[in-house]
């Protein structure tokens, strides 16, 4: 449980230095965002970076505003922040209900959302939330060019995500939702704090009749990442969200998202779980759409 | 029974927990010495291979490496059990022999095969990485069934099966109690692994010269039983072996009272070094190697006469012990004492018990709170739910029909049960759940599409164990003992043999002093943990605080009593004994003339700084030691507990809406001390019954070796703990007090499980395997959906 050594540790203060230290130790350097993933990993030694380079002395890394009709969340603002944001209380709450399930306080005030997404753990509680608002990552390149890419592209699989080695994810960007909308996140775990068994986010926008204009479903806690439930989505397409509406939009759910067993629930159990769970979250964001 | 003591049944704050919470606490691995270098062990990442090489070349090659030793290294110090160091039980005992390092085989994934110690924790490590070792893999047995089979995979292959342990223990006439019986009630249940996980994992410090000898401080329970086990296993005088355990400990749970492997190695590289060695353990090897409790199976029959009574009783009870190679406990003592135990608070007069306990290749089975005994309860708790059932009988009903009624008890297979009121504790249980209404809103729910239960379980809880048991068990006494010995100031220092970690001595064993002299607790303070300066004990297990320890500060402080009035009728110049006395307010009064009165600290004085003032002949000093053993062969405390849950039979999720504890602390000394014992014995119960497991895959290897797999509940996610008194003094000590550290978790299983059946009755769902997670729910009202 002690890492191996770390050969050199930088704290720049600036995204340019921090690009400047990328391209100069390329393979062998890890970034230090909140270090709730990667520490546990390195003293583990699943990981052994020869170079960290922290970025928690990088100024306005953590900002959180909207701007040109997006959200702009920088990438080093923490759970904590995220799910406290009077902006993203009022307008996200999908996204703060996702960040206050996370871990514990301590976990909560240390980790970044840009470190939950680069982790790209499949039972993480960011990608389903940012995936179900239309989130990407907008991420600047040691040669000075940036690129914007939709996290549903960006997670590639359990801890693997579309991150080169000479790049740094500078924020994550939302767009404003529409109005008569709403959005909802609800996990079930074991035991509090922990990782999903599964979890549900959902997006929701009405018309004025309050009939579903567009919906958006994701199911996180399956493998190898979240999945998009688009059936159970299209099912409620220009309907009204009734009780046998969302029990089936719940059933299409089950059958199109794939599960597994592991050593928190079976294949089957989890299928269920989705199976109940999505009516209530979608439910949930169907009155927040209304209001 | 009625006690004179003053600060008894006080809740006082606790005397430990301003260091505790404000990081004063003093931990093992906060104490460092010069010269200290750390040690680490190398793992077997099989359940069950030959070591066909191990090379340690490359790691001490390190540079800050000191040494590396394998196996055939430390085969010289002997094997590990000795006749001391193994439970000497009735039945046919089977002796694992093994050293504390494997040698040429490993038995289960995490089994010690090498030692490297190096200058820091850092180079240890990557020293750990650099021992090659290569493995021919065996074929293993996982399933205690399996291992039964004439053709399985053997662990010691000597023994010619896998059975380390078998009694038979009957009582009565169990043949004829089947015969009467009206209804047979017979079931599989199962008990998970499941146990303690203390938040301060194992560890030790060894510290050696020729001169003084060996000092070990260590995480212990039991710093007496240690030492004495250590200068056997290491050939060291007495005089020349300390054990300390330090002043703090993050939790035991019954995990730190065997002797562990890795102690008697850092004990023998201290000695070949010259140097301290520490060795802390990180919490994948705790998870690994500790903790890890319970996991039998119960094939459980009850004789019932129509009327609910309990004629007889059944059970094959089979133990999956892991390896076996643990000192003191060696995987067996545990299920011994949980069949012994069985039957507990219910008066069945006819029994057949048979225990076998089996070696696996899965880490040994240690010691955690409710010792052996929390699968055998909620077998029977849940059998005896299962008759009420079949009969048609209130679920109270049946438990008041066959609880133990007469006081003092000797239950069919011999134990001694002092002192309960079953009745009276039911009676609270129901008033505070309005039992009757519940039943009513239980009915109205279920027409409503909704599943409320409720559940009970009823316990009779070690309170100590007395000589009479321990030695012929464990060749160990189970006296309680305590010195009490004024200092020149006027304070008490009570010195005592156990090693607190979490039972609040300091502050109970202070308020019982301070009550029998006069005193106020901030005037005591209690030491323990240093063999070279406490009074010899058997350690801090089997809820002996309250009971044996504490009622030796009691006696030992009343012993002093005698020589203060002689002190004090001396300095007021009058003829005056103990009785012409009282303690008081830091005086001793004259009775008759309390205008006449000397002040405590006055007393202490003469007797220690000013001994020219003593009356002439009386020798200085004052302090006395005693030892208290109980005239019984067993004390008890008998509780009843209550779930009340809501079932969510979609997800099979339920809540358990009020959780009552209603328990006997026979005469509570500190009452928040006690509620705080509770309320982490009834989490541990709701933890191990509901979340907590132990996995292995099919390769013997653990899936749960990080907390993130292994889940233990926070305060989120329990329920609120509603704790009732019913107290019912023990006749047999000094104050009447009961022990109770020990026995909570015990009676959470069979609560919450009787509960969630209740609840599905409409269902007829049937709970006979632990652990209660969502899933199984779930999984069994599919199961009862598709049976229709
Ligand atoms: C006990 C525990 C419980 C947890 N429970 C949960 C839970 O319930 N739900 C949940 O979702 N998560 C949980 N987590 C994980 C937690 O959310 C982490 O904070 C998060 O996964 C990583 O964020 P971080 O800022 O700590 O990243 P770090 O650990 O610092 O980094 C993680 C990875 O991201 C890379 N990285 C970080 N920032 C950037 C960047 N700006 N650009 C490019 N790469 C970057 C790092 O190099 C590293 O590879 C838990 C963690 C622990 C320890």
């Amino acid at each position: 449980m002690y890492p191996k050594a770390i050969e050199n540790y930088f704290a720049p203060t600036d995204v340019a230095e921090v690009l400047t230290l990328l391209q100069q130790h390329g393979e062998q350097a890890k970034l230090l965002a909140g270090g709730q993933s990667l520490m546990p990993l390195m003293k583990l030694r699943l990981a052994e970076p020869q170079t960290i380079i922290d970025l928690n002395q990088v100024a306005a890394l953590d900002d959180i505003r909207e701007e040109n009709g997006r959200l702009h969340i920088g990438a080093l603002a923490r759970h904590a922040d995220v799910a406290a944001h009077p902006l993203i209380l009022h307008s996200y709450p999908l996204l703060a209900a996702a960040a206050r399930n996370i871990g514990d306080p301590q976990i909560r005030n240390r980790g970044t959302i840009a470190g939950s997404l680069v982790h790209a753990d499949p039972s993480a509680d960011y990608p389903p939330a940012v995936m179900a608002l239309d989130g990407q990552l907008v991420v600047a390149r040691a040669d000075g060019g940036t690129r914007t890419v939709w996290l549903d592209d960006f997670l590639a699989g359990p801890l693997m995500s579309d991150i080169g080695e000479d790049e740094l994810v500078t924020r994550i960007e939302i767009p404003v939702p529409p109005a008569h909308s709403g959005g909802a996140y609800a996990k079930r775990s074991q035991v509090a704090g922990d990782f999903a068994i599964i979890s549900v986010a959902a997006h929701i926008a009405l018309d004025p009749s309050g009939v579903c204009q567009q919906a958006r479903i994701v199911v996180g806690g399956v493998m190898p990442k979240p999945g998009r439930a688009e059936q159970a989505a299209s099912l409620l397409q220009g309907k009204t969200l009734d009780a046998t509406l969302l029990a089936q939009a719940g059933e299409a759910a089950a059958e199109e998202v794939e599960t597994e067993d592991d050593v928190r629930a079976s294949a089957a159990y989890r299928r269920q779980l989705i199976r109940v769970t999505v009516p209530e979250v979608v439910r949930q964001a169907g009155v927040r759409a209304g209001e | 029974m009625a006690s004179a003591n003053a600060w008894v049944g006080q809740s006082i704050k606790r005397k430990e927990d301003r260091r505790l919470l404000v990081g004063d606490g003093q931990y093992l691995p906060d104490i460092v010495l010069p010269r200290m270098v750390v040690m680490g062990l190398v793992r077997s990442i099989y359940a069950h291979a030959k070591i066909t090489a191990i090379d340690t070349t490359q790691a001490t090659a390190l540079p800050g490496v000191r040494t590396a030793l394998t196996g055939a290294d430390v085969k010289h110090l002997g094997p590990v059990l000795s006749d001391m160091s193994t439970p000497n039980l009735p039945g046919e005992t089977k002796r694992p022999l093994f050293w504390p390092l494997s040698i040429d085989e490993v038995k289960y994934v995490g089994d010690p095969l090498a030692v490297v110690v190096a200058r820091d924790k850092y180079t240890l490590e990557d020293a750990l990485e650099l021992v090659d070792v290569e493995y021919d893999p065996l074929d293993i047995v996982l399933d205690p069934e399996r291992a039964l089979q004439p053709d399985a995979p053997r662990l010691y292959p000597d023994w010619g099966d896998n059975v380390l342990y078998h009694q038979h223990i009957p009582a009565g006439d169990p043949d004829a109690a089947f015969a009467q019986a009206d209804l047979v009630v017979k079931e599989r249940f199962r008990c998970h692994r499941t146990g303690g996980q203390p938040m301060e994992t194992r560890g030790c410090l060894a510290m050696y010269n020729p001169g003084e000898g060996l000092t070990l401080w260590l995480t212990t329970q039991r710093p007496h039983i240690k030492r004495h086990l250590l200068a056997e296993y290491l050939n060291l005088p007495h005089s020349q072996m300390r054990v300390i355990m330090p002043k703090d400990m993050g939790g035991a749970f019954g995990t730190k009272a065997p002797l562990y492997r890795e102690e008697l190695l850092a004990c023998h590289l201290a000695m070949k070094l010259r140097r301290p060695v520490k060795w802390v353990e990180n919490r994948q090897e705790s998870l690994m190697n500790v903790g890890q409790g319970r996991d039998q199976i119960h094939e459980l029959e009850l004789a019932v006469k129509k009327d609910g009574t309990i004629l007889g009783l059944r059970d094959r009870i089979l133990a999956d012990c892991g390896d076996a190679r643990t000192a003191i406990y060696v995987g067996f003592a545990m299920p011994f004492l949980g069949a012994m135990y069985l039957i507990n608070g219910y008066d069945i007069p006819n029994v057949d018990i048979d225990l076998t306990c089996v070696v696996t290749n899965k880490a040994c089975l240690t010691p955690s709170r409710a010792f052996g005994s929390f699968a055998g309860r909620f077998a029977l708790d849940r059998a005896v739910e299962l008759a009420a059932r079949a009969l048609e009988m209130d679920p109270v009903e049946i438990r008041l029909k066959n609880a133990i009624k007469t006081f003092p008890h000797v239950s069919a297979v011999g134990v001694h049960v002092d002192s309960g009121d079953f009745p009276g504790s039911f009676a609270k249980t129901c008033a505070a759940l309005d039992y009757d209404n519940f039943r009513k809103e239980q009915s109205e729910a279920w027409q409503n599409g909704r599943y409320l239960g409720v559940g009970f379980s009823m316990g009779v809880e070690i309170s100590g164990v007395p000589s009479e048991v321990l030695v012929p068990m464990e060749r160990q006494p189970g006296f309680g003992v305590a010195t009490v010995q004024f200092d020149a100031h006027g304070k008490v220092q009570v010195a005592e043999g156990d090693s607190p970690h979490g039972q609040g001595h300091e502050t109970t064993i202070a308020q019982v002093v301070a009550g029998e002299l006069g005193l106020s607790p901030e005037d005591i303070y209690v030491t323990y943990g240093d063999t070279h300066s406490g009074p010899f004990a058997a350690g801090t297990i089997g809820s002996r605080g309250a009971s044996y320890t504490l009622s030796a500060a009691v006696l030992a402080a009343r012993a002093l009593r005698p020589k203060m009035a002689n002190i004090a009728a001396h300095l007021l110049h009058i003829e005056a004994g103990e009785d012409d006395f009282v303690f008081r307010d830091g005086h001793a009064i004259l009775t008759r003339d309390e205008s006449q009165r000397v002040p405590i600290a006055r007393i202490a004085e003469v007797a220690l700084l000013s001994p020219t003032e003593l009356p002439p002949g009386m020798e200085a000093g004052l302090e006395h030691t005693s030892h208290f053993e109980a005239e019984t062969a067993g004390m008890h405390s008998c509780n009843v507990h209550a779930a009340q849950v809501e079932v969510f039979p979609d997800t099979g999720e339920y809540k358990i809406v009020r959780y009552v504890a209603v328990d006997d602390a026979g005469q509570p000394i500190n009452p928040m001390v006690v509620r705080g014992q509770i309320h982490g014995g009834v989490a541990m119960g709701i933890g191990n019954a509901c979340m907590e497991e132990f996995i292995y895959d099919e390769n013997g290897q653990q899936l749960t070796t990080t907390l993130l797999d292994y889940h233990i509940p926070s305060s989120l996610d329990l329920p609120h703990i509603e704790t009732i008194e019913h107290n019912v003094p023990s006749p047999h000590t000094p104050l009447g007090s009961k022990g109770k550290g020990e026995g909570t978790p015990g009676m959470v299983p069979a609560a919450v499980a009787n509960a969630l059946e209740d609840a599905l009755q409409p269902l007829g769902v049937k709970i006979t395997e632990l652990p209660l997670t969502p899933e199984r729910i779930w999984k069994l009202i599919q199961a009862a959906k598709e049976k229709e």
